[in-house]
């Protein structure tokens, strides 16, 4: 059976340190299962990272859902993702019938500013704190393919830009390549701008099987396939940068389940933690060669209005980045953009949808986990 | 799995400079992976510039840092020229 995402939700995003991560779990959870006709809910699959033991549990049986399974996942930043790529595996193969997934961070608990990773890992123990970690893969670029520090800024404007018109992202100011160039260095050649913010948020979809419940709101979006990989070994034998081999290897899979090219999709939500990060990701996606990725930024090709409009919502760096919500919150801007509900922000005309979610932390891995996704809008919409 | 040892010499893969605060660092501080030759790729510490080192540059493993991070310099004959390069 083909899944379906029959609803989706999200909380506002951004640093809300007066919400209990329950309180951010109902807004997206209520939202989901209204836009979904309200079916009832067999099984739940929870993405966190930090959240507290229990945080699922403590936040959902409020809204009356419980006795039901309720897995919780964690998979660094793709968390989320893998919530709703387990969902939808689990009404594929038939072994429930509506399946819940949300995800859930409350960031502002844990930090103030980098995350670091784990201190027993060579990264954590030697201060090289995440965004140092895309810094070095940025500065590879600059040596290896010339990427310039505009280059990278383009990123930053297109997704800022976008952001103007997504009332629930944490930063909606639209900036110029000189402004992110001028902001605070970070790391090397990364400034503030370029890096996603710290945010509160949660996100929530429904999946199950289309046309159910009958009277349901909203129009169901297929899942056309959803792949989930961890990393291969990243070493002084890898040519590529960290994430780059982990996040082609399962756009390639998702391709090839839903039988389709990277030259089909008509609107992608990728993780642009850092600027560095979307270039390295739309190539590793296929939609430029290996070294090419700044020429869809200098085209427009990835801006909205130009052929595959790439993080609509303003991604991560506008959206802010609360790590187990994020791929969730991704997902519900896909959904909304394949329903053509996405408002300033619509992507005209948009039938395929990729969601692409890259965790990482690890050392000696070039990723903790990949998900990539590929949706397809209702037939009745045009 | 047993022990085996590499370097002191090895390439510069990338590297950067950290500028926000992480615990029980005090930025900036410059980071480097570096091939170690015939070996693999660590993390260290590059002591004695505030810069980011360019890839390609070879360095060698100079020991460990008061934090305990394993530290390396610019390396051999080229050292003084590097140094000057990366401190414009």
């Amino acid at each position: 059976m083909i899944a379906h995402v029959l609803g989706v939700g999200t909380s506002m995003f951004g640093k809300q340190q007066d919400l209990h991560p329950n309180q951010l779990m109902w807004s997206a959870v209520e939202e989901a299962l209204d836009d979904a006709g309200r079916p009832q809910i067999d099984a739940i699959y929870v993405g966190t990272v930090f959240g507290a033991p229990g945080v699922a549990q403590r936040g959902l049986h409020h809204l009356g859902l419980t006795g039901i399974p309720i897995i919780t996942v964690e998979n660094a930043c793709a968390s989320g993702t893998t919530a709703f790529h387990e969902a939808a595996t689990a009404v594929e193969l038939g072994r429930f019938e509506h399946v819940l997934a949300v995800g859930v961070e409350k960031m502002t608990d844990s930090f103030a500013g980098a995350i670091s990773p784990e201190p027993t890992d060579p990264e954590g123990r030697s201060g090289l704190a995440l965004p140092s970690l895309y810094a070095m893969s940025a500065s590879r670029y600059q040596a290896v393919h010339g990427v310039t520090d505009e280059d990278l800024a383009l990123v930053a404007v297109k997704n800022h830009r976008h952001a103007v018109s997504n009332e629930r992202a944490q930063h909606r100011t639209p900036h110029t390549v000189e402004e992110v160039l001028a902001s605070r260095m970070i790391a090397d050649p990364l400034t503030l701008l370029q890096c996603c913010p710290i945010a509160d948020g949660a996100a929530a979809a429904v999946l199950g099987p289309a046309g159910t419940p009958a009277d349901a709101p909203a129009a169901p979006v297929a899942v056309r396939s959803s792949v989930l990989r961890s990393g291969g070994l990243w070493d002084q034998r890898s040519e590529h940068v960290w994430g780059y081999e982990l996040v082609r290897d399962t756009a390639l899979l998702a391709y090839e389940a839903a039988s389709l090219a990277a030259t089909d999709i008509d609107v992608i939500e990728c993780h642009d933690a850092f600027t560095i990060g979307e270039i390295v990701t739309t190539e590793a996606i296929g939609l430029a060669a290996e070294g090419e990725g700044a020429s869809l930024l200098r085209s427009g090709h990835t801006a909205i209005g130009g052929p595959q409009p790439v993080n609509p919502s303003g991604g991560l760096l506008s959206r802010g980045h609360p790590l187990g919500a994020t791929g969730l919150a991704q997902l519900a801007e896909i959904v909304w953009q394949l329903r053509g509900r996405a408002g300033g922000r619509q992507v005209d005309g948009a039938r395929l949808g990729m969601v692409e979610t890259m965790g990482g932390g690890v050392a000696g891995i070039d990723g903790n986990a990949c998900v990539v996704a590929i949706l397809e809008a209702p037939a009745t919409t045009s | 799995m047993q022990p085996t040892e590499f370097g002191p010499d090895g390439t510069v893969w990338s590297s950067t400079v950290v500028r926000v605060a992480v615990p029980g660092r005090t930025p900036p501080y410059t980071l480097a992976y570096l091939d170690l030759d015939d070996g693999p790729r660590v993390l260290c510490r590059v002591e004695g510039c505030v810069a980011r080192v360019p890839v390609g540059t070879v360095l060698r493993l100079s020991g460990t840092t008061d934090d305990g991070d394993v530290a390396a310099r610019v390396a051999g004959a080229a050292a003084h020229e590097t140094a000057t390069e990366v401190a414009r």
